[in-house]
């Protein structure tokens, strides 16, 4: 996948655990695991809000484009 | 979310019309396979004793055909047969669907697959009556007697249009399948 999701960076510089920012984002922890490991197809817009509140960052920090190497 | 229901009563409570569905299937199954099995019994057991190809099953007299060629009833009643046997086949790959699918997460890999195996059966009993009739039709011609034969050979057209709409269901439900996939991972 082209986008990568850097969950775990932000989360580690906030010093934020999985379970906390589940409870903060209204989130159950496995739809968190699709999106921290980049198995998630799709993010929607209120998801992606819901995580720069908790995670108090701007979605370029949680958002990278990388191309794919073919 | 809601849950996956697991256990029959679950099931039942949850989604009533579906296995109110899937016991009348059981029961046509159930009867196919008496068909089927009836038919295969006193097809072999005529090769023994001919007068038992007087009522092969509810009424089907196929002895003045025993008599005047036994080949030709032979063929004829193997592909009597091979279509009981894939309207019975037809049947328990619904139940299958039936006991499998769920409502709540309702498109997967597996019934789609079963779905377009259902389409598939159901093109094999269109070709096999087209078949059957033609080869009766041909008998009647050359002076063979088969009394009552047509009511067990109709319906060919019928399974032909019933194997496509089956199989458009079958490309729209394996697009469903993706969508579901796509919407299980958007978070």
């Amino acid at each position: 996948m082209a986008i990568v999701v850097n969950l775990d960076v932000m989360m580690a510089k906030r010093k934020m655990s999985l379970n906390e920012l589940s409870e903060k984002v209204d989130l159950t922890l496995s739809n968190l695991s699709i999106l921290k490991t980049g198995k998630a197809k799709a993010i929607r817009f209120s998801t992606l809000a819901a995580l720069c509140k908790a995670l108090d960052c701007q979605p370029g920090d949680l958002l990278e484009y990388e191309p794919e190497t073919t | 979310m809601k849950s996956t229901p697991t256990s029959w009563k679950e099931k039942w409570s949850q989604q009533p019309t579906l296995m109110l569905i899937t016991v009348i299937i059981w029961s046509i199954f159930i009867g196919l396979c008496i068909q089927a099995g009836t038919l295969l019994f006193t097809f072999v057991y005529s090769f023994f004793k001919p007068t038992v190809a007087q009522d092969l099953y509810e009424g089907l007299n196929l002895y003045p055909l025993f008599q005047q060629d036994v080949w030709s009833y032979g063929g004829i009643v193997t592909l009597i047969l091979s279509i009981a046997i894939l309207k019975a086949q037809l049947f328990y790959t619904m139940i299958r669907i039936f006991l499998k699918i769920d409502l709540i997460h309702p498109f997967s890999k597996e019934i789609a697959k079963l779905i377009s195996t259902l389409s598939y059966i159901a093109f094999e009993i269109g070709v096999f009556l087209a078949m059957a009739k033609g080869c009766a039709n041909w008998l009647i011609k050359r002076s063979f007697e088969l009394e009552g034969i047509q009511t067990y050979l109709s319906g060919a057209f019928e399974y032909f249009l019933l194997s496509a709409l089956i199989f458009a269901i079958a490309q729209v439900f394996k697009r469903g399948v993706e969508i579901q996939a796509e919407n299980e991972l958007t978070v």
